[in-house]
């Protein structure tokens, strides 16, 4: 008799538990629930106040929000190293990659091959697919603003710009750059000096010692990570522009403004888009109106002209933010005097990203 | 069942009671069991159901929500394919750039209805209208160099592609297709039987909706409630890009909720489908489930009541089974005792009354023969005590029975009167005999026991009548099925029976008026055995009586008539019965037969051979079945009686193996058993272990010599002629005295 009434309510017991138990799972609601790792390829380090610093504070900016564990790994050199690291980082759990130089191209292009359920972010690239994705900022808009303010500052009407490789996008900046120092002042010229490295300490020092001493600038701007042409500028008293960060405070007699880059929303927004699985690949190329990039305020240093550098920024500044006009809308003309944008065109991103290769009127390149 | 023992025993100690108490609490427990398998089971089904109405929803949900997103991508491809469109155009104009004018006012006209035009990468119209509010935002991917679809809200939706000079972007041209115009558009995804749609930004305001949407499915859509449920959908769809969930509306019933994205826009389909049309199979599978679970735990729940019932009914029948057991073990062993004692007491009787016998038969001596008949008297009146204290053993332990046999009703009277007249007669009371002359008097039933209870009532009248009369009447009336009814009433002036003590009637021991009635002789048992007798013979005693005036006792039995034929005087039927009758004699002698005696007792084997003395009978005697066994082996016997209780070999046992004996001589001559404890049936028992017939002990002696007459070989017989004896009235008491302990063949 027990052991039948056992019996029964056991098995009344087992079909109740499954009845309950047996269901189907919803899905997960809260994406940032569980712990999203992230991985970062830098070629410097992310304390160098400049290019690699601004991506850490990004994301610095929101890890606890997105519950992210972000791996830096620094002073990545490209090639073959850039995809070991990329792949330790994928084997260490990371199911997005931001490589944050152009260099890392070829080792984005062979791991998201192997790769196809790990997103990539290049940026600085161009390439796009599947699961990975190109961005960049416009920060040739900021570069304009910077040459307005150059060009309103300069008192020889020289200004120097230490550049780390003569491609695309260097040279994109160097004639945003010049554009807006001609747009202040007509007559000043821009001299560049490559340096053929985007770190070399020294390099960059030198060739910057060489256009203030040599050349007569007197306003330094830069183009590579290396801090160094600030410090030279800085030491030799001449009035330079930050480049990727704001360093005012470090330089304060020096400075003019810095380019700087606000990468948290974009991250943000991309990272969200990645854990919502609604990825897909695509070039971003986020300008002034978006506020990834733009320069800081002028600073004192800016001199009399502070003013109408300010004036002036601004209604640039409005009308790529309009849309009503960008840097390289017509009529611009090479430095060997061709008309390379009509007036009442403008050149096409992709023209500007993978094709722009000539300097503007008014740049003079020191070989 | 571990509490079984428990229970077993309780009910040793207890008894009946206990038993009880368990078979309440048994129940009792028994139905709290199904009480909460019932309540188990109908829990169950609930939970079932909604369980699977959830499952089944969630499953039809995720289906939905994977068309939508098909279709959602459908949506996407529509409006893409109107950028290519665009851009087959802006090749044309940047072939033809001077011939701006002519084509677009070509294309136009192909698409009047849609706004087209081309604005300069400032802004300013070069065909057409400008932008709404002069509004770039609208085609910046195409100012940019990349076609462009962009959404707004009011305006619809807006197609713009460079056309390009070189690597520069001349100007963009542009198409708005305004929110009426989209149906056309996306006519193709109307039709995919996702019930009734829409387009939202991911804000959640509505944009679009599709045609086809009925009144109240508008109504819905634009509905606070569904911006609810679109929110709840657009969280899930957090981790997935499209979404769909069942709700209950109140005005749409049961529906189920999508929401899409739709790739390359920042839109969402939206839409809903009503459950009946999406999935009105989950209904029937639901029921379907429902019904054969229902079904299951329908058949579980008698089941499992069944199998308890049967537990319980088991454990019953096995309490029932140990205690028929008991009784049948204890009903056995009393039974066995009785049958003992009723061997060991009459044995030693049966030796006294014998040798009494032939003391009576061989001396001539009146003193010696004045002592023998004392003994004689003395000796029967011990054996009706004994008879009357086993009857009342038997009584007591359930073992008496009514034996049926056919009889001759006059033969009964007569015998009662022969046997009780005398004492009447001594008492000088009168005693007087009616007997209905009609009444037939072939009957089949228990006359032994009726005459026992008549013989009862008849002695105590006598015994408690000092003066008067005793009256002694037999009447009759007729009944159904061949039975009839038969009253026996003894009515006597004797001193009567005190109202109050009537109940002490019954009750065995108890003597009334103690005092008065101390000289009377008899055990008490007499009333109780007849009360007994006349129940078990469907009967019951009837008693009436004054104190001081006389009593009357009677009671009817029914027995079965076998003749009709009246039975007219009494007396005279009787007399010719025993002039037909046998009366003691030695009818016969036998001096060439030789028979062979097995018993154990070696006063039974005396008393025989003195029974069979006058009939030159040959008798041998053996003490056990060996000792028969060799001597059958060396002698020739005619006729061989074996005792069947003995120690060692029995009387059956004996038989058996001279059966066996094939070189025995004696093989297959008649074996009569003798028994002092036959039972009913006894005569067919023993014929069915291989004897002829059987004798009950103690041996009546005419049964015996008439064993004799039926199985000796006939030459070896010598009739003689029978010798009267003087006095008929006593040769015919003498021979009811014989026919009287011959009544204990019944046991």
């Amino acid at each position: 008799m027990k052991k039948l009434t056992i019996f029964f309510t056991v098995l009344i017991a087992a079909i109740f538990l499954g009845v309950i138990g047996i269901r189907v799972s919803a899905p997960e609601q809260d994406i940032t629930k569980k712990v999203t790792k992230v991985g970062v390829v830098l070629n410097g380090t992310k304390d160098d106040h400049s290019w690699n610093q601004a991506h850490a504070d990004a994301f610095d900016a929101i890890d606890d929000e997105l519950n992210l564990e972000v791996f830096y790994r620094e002073n990545v050199g490209y090639g073959d190293q850039a995809q070991e690291t990329m792949e330790e980082l994928i084997a260490n759990g990371c199911s997005i990659i931001f490589a944050e130089s152009v260099g890392f191209g070829n080792a984005v292009l062979a791991e998201e091959q192997k790769h196809p359920d790990v997103y990539f972010y290049h940026c600085s690239g161009t390439r796009y697919g599947d699961n990975y994705t190109a961005f960049f900022m416009r920060n040739y808009q900021s570069r304009y603003l910077a040459g307005i303010a150059a060009g309103y500052a300069t008192q020889t009407g020289c200004i120097g710009y230490t550049a780390a490789y003569p491609y695309t996008e260097v040279i994109r900046g160097i004639d945003a750059f010049t554009l807006g120092v001609r747009y202040a002042n007509p007559e000043a010229t821009v001299c560049v000096k490559y340096t053929e490295s985007w770190d070399d300490y020294d390099k960059a020092y030198a060739a910057t010692k060489d256009l203030i001493q040599n050349e007569d600038c007197d306003v330094i701007i830069y183009h590579t990570d290396t801090l160094a042409p600030l410090v030279c500028a800085n030491d030799l008293s001449v009035k330079s522009i930050g480049n990727n960060y704001d360093n005012r405070n470090r330089y304060p007699d020096s400075l003019l403004c810095c380019l700087e880059m606000n990468w948290a929303p974009y991250y943000e927004k991309e990272i969200r888009t990645c854990l919502e699985g609604r990825f897909y690949g695509k070039y971003d190329w986020l300008g002034l109106d978006e506020g990834v990039c733009g320069i800081t305020p002028l600073t004192a240093n800016e001199g009399a002209n502070r003013g109408k550098a300010e004036a002036a920024i601004n209604i640039r500044k409005k009308e790529m933010e309009d849309g009503t006009w960008d840097v390289f809308f017509g009529p611009v003309y090479s430095n060997t005097g061709d008309l390379q944008i009509e007036s009442n065109e403008a050149a096409s991103d992709y023209y500007l990203l993978n094709d722009l290769n000539w300097y503007v009127q008014g740049v003079a390149v020191d070989d | 069942m571990t509490d079984m023992p428990e229970k077993k025993e309780k009910k040793k100690k207890g008894g009946h009671l206990s038993g009880e108490a368990t078979q309440q609490k048994l129940s009792l427990a028994m139905h709290w069991v199904f009480l909460f398998l019932i309540l188990a089971m109908a829990l169950t089904i609930v939970l079932l159901y909604f369980r699977m109405n959830d499952s089944l929803n969630r499953f039809a949900a995720d289906q939905l929500a994977r068309t939508a997103k098909s279709d959602a991508c459908l949506v996407s491809e529509e409006t893409v394919t109107e950028l290519e469109d665009l851009q087959f155009v802006a090749l044309q104009l940047e072939q033809y750039p001077e011939r701006l004018q002519e084509i677009m006012d070509a294309v136009t006209a192909t698409v009047p209805m849609l706004k087209m035009g081309c604005i300069g990468i400032d802004g300013t119209a070069l065909y057409g209208d400008s932008l709404p509010d002069g509004d770039l935002s609208l085609v910046k991917g195409a100012l940019h160099g990349d076609g462009s679809l962009v959404y707004r809200k009011g305006i619809g939706l807006v197609a713009a592609y460079p056309v390009l000079h070189n690597h520069n972007i001349r100007y963009v041209i542009y198409e708005i297709v305004k929110n009426d115009q989209l149906s056309s558009l996306l006519s193709n995804t109307a039709d995919t039987g996702l019930g009734y749609s829409a387009i939202s930004d991911k804000d959640g305001e509505l944009v679009y909706m599709f045609e086809g949407i009925p009144e109240e499915g508008a109504e819905f859509l634009k509905s606070e409630e569904a911006a609810g449920y679109f929110q709840d959908l657009f969280r899930t769809m957090e981790v997935s890009s499209s979404a769909c969930s069942y709700y209950r509306t109140k005005d749409l019933g049961e529906i189920f909720v999508y929401e899409a994205e739709i790739p390359q826009t920042d839109f969402v389909l939206t839409g809903y489908v009503e459950k009946r049309a999406a999935a009105g199979a989950i209904n029937r599978i639901a029921f379907l489930v429902m019904w054969v679970f229902g079904l299951l735990a329908v058949i579980f729940v008698f089941s499992a009541i069944y199998l308890i019932r049967i537990q319980v009914k088991v454990a019953r029948v096995n309490e029932i089974m140990m205690e028929k057991n008991r009784a049948e073990a204890e009903s056995n062993s009393k039974s066995s005792f009785l049958a003992s004692m009723s061997h060991e007491i009459r044995t030693p009787i049966n030796a006294v009354l014998g040798i009494d016998e032939m003391i009576l038969r061989e001396f001539d001596d009146p003193k010696l023969t004045g002592y023998a008949t004392n003994i004689k008297n003395a000796g029967n009146t011990l054996l009706n005590i004994v008879n009357d204290v086993l009857d009342y053993s038997k009584m007591e332990s359930g073992k008496l029975s009514i034996v049926p046999v056919d009889y001759d009703l006059s033969e009964l009277i007569i015998e009662l009167v022969t046997m009780v007249r005398p004492r009447a007669v001594s008492k000088s009371l009168n005693f007087v005999v009616n007997v209905d002359e009609t009444m037939p008097h072939v009957l089949h039933g228990d006359n032994v026991r009726v005459k026992q209870c008549a013989l009862n009532i008849l002695t105590n009248a006598i015994k408690y009548t000092e003066r008067g009369q005793v009256v002694f009447t037999v009447s009759y009336k007729a009944g159904e099925d061949g039975l009839g009814a038969f009253t026996f009433q003894v009515q006597d002036t004797g001193i009567g029976i005190r109202p109050e003590d009537m109940e002490k009637l019954y009750k065995p021991f108890e003597r009334l008026d103690e005092e008065r009635n101390h000289g009377i002789e008899g055990t008490g048992l007499g009333l109780s055995i007849t009360t007994r007798l006349l129940s078990l013979m469907g009967s019951k005693l009837e008693v009436s009586s004054v104190y001081g005036e006389g009593s009357t006792f009677s009671f009817t039995v029914k027995q079965y008539v076998l003749d009709e034929e009246p039975i007219g005087d009494v007396r005279k039927t009787y007399k010719k019965k025993i002039e037909e009758a046998p009366v003691y004699h030695q009818a016969f002698t036998a001096p060439d037969a030789r028979i062979l005696v097995v018993d154990d007792t070696d006063m039974n084997l005396f008393v025989v051979k003195g029974l069979l003395k006058e009939t030159k009978i040959s008798v041998d005697t053996a003490m056990s079945g060996e000792q028969g066994l060799a001597k059958l082996k060396v002698y020739d016997y005619d006729i061989i009686l074996i005792d069947h209780k003995m120690p060692g070999m029995d009387g059956i046992e004996m038989l058996h193996r001279l059966r066996r004996e094939s070189i025995n001589p004696n093989q297959h001559k008649p074996c009569i058993a003798l028994t002092a404890n036959a039972m009913s049936g006894a005569r067919d028992y023993y014929i069915n272990e291989g004897f002829e017939d059987y004798l009950s002990k103690p041996i009546d002696s005419n049964a015996l010599e008439k064993m004799m007459m039926d199985f000796l070989p006939p030459e070896k017989i010598h009739v003689e002629k029978q010798p009267e004896l003087p006095d008929p009235e006593l040769a015919r008491a003498v021979a009811m005295l014989k026919e009287r302990r011959g009544r204990y063949m019944a046991g």
